[in-house]
């Protein structure tokens, strides 16, 4: 298979598999190859992988405050004597 | 720790006390998805929280338990944001997602370099707000896979099965989507 040959679509597919790690061995040492020698596509997966990191800065976010916990645990404690 | 099955069916019994220790258990993660998925809405992410767990205390019993306890919750706060965005019933519009895959580049991108910071790393609320930021421009449709998948770290088929998407759907939205918030990143610079 050549990289090169593929249409734009197959390839961001393919891209986005390899940087998901989702793609057998095989096609994802086709792939490193790829990388290593082509500009556009190493940008892609470069600032891909930038974006990804930044959103799990998400997984930071606070947790519910008290204020929330106790008002659930309140309801949940009425509707299971509903 | 007491087996999650035990607890199902405690839960299933009527045993708040035992609900309350699964609420434990899923709850901060519920609560992120919505207060991300709400685009910082404390009120709404609140309520969807709220209610996930209610929603999910009062249909227990028709929890079959094929899926994971956690995937059912998920699936049940997405419904419950998607639920609140059809009753708002606007959403951003994003040009920039109907445009064609694109990928040709070029070097630009590899020139500027707007990952985090370490000072923005050390500033939590900073890089939270700056995702959370970009997010909120997005779709709500685009929003629930970038948080399944990149916030909360499922796979492609857990993502799918959540949403009632096809595979090949979720990653074309995941793909587009981080596309989209790579652009709005680098306009941040």
């Amino acid at each position: 298979m050549k990289l090169e040959n593929l249409s734009c679509r197959r390839r961001l597919t393919l891209l986005l598999d390899y940087l998901d790690r989702e793609l057998p061995a095989p096609q994802r040492k086709l792939l490193a190859r790829h990388r290593a020698s082509c500009r556009s596509c190493a940008s892609l997966l470069k600032t891909v992988e930038k974006t990804v990191r930044t959103l799990k800065a998400l997984k930071r976010a606070s947790p519910p405050p008290a204020s929330s916990r106790r008002a659930l645990r309140a309801s949940l404690s009425r509707a299971s004597r509903a | 720790m007491q087996g999650e099955r035990e607890l199902i069916e405690r839960s299933r019994n009527g045993d708040a006390e035992a609900f309350s220790r699964l609420v434990g258990r899923y709850e901060d993660r519920i609560y992120r998805l919505a207060k991300t998925v709400c685009t910082g809405l404390s009120a709404e992410a609140d309520d969807v929280y709220q209610d996930t767990f209610l929603t999910a205390f009062k249909k227990l019993k028709s929890f079959r338990g094929d899926a994971e306890l956690g995937t059912w919750l998920y699936r049940i706060a997405s419904n419950l944001c998607l639920m609140k965005r059809r009753k708002k019933g606007s959403e951003p519009f994003v040009p920039l997602l109907d445009r064609p895959h694109d990928h040709e580049d070029g070097p630009a991108h590899q020139l500027r370099d707007w990952s985090p910071t370490p000072e923005e790393a050390a500033h939590k609320k900073e890089l939270v707000d700056k995702a959370s930021g970009a997010l909120a421009k997005l779709p709500m449709d685009y929003r629930l896979v970038l948080t399944l998948r990149d916030v909360e770290g499922l796979s492609a088929e857990e993502t799918a099965k959540i949403l009632k998407l096809s595979i090949p759907a979720v990653k074309s939205r995941l793909h587009r989507g981080r596309l989209f918030l790579r652009d709005e990143f680098e306009k941040s610079l």
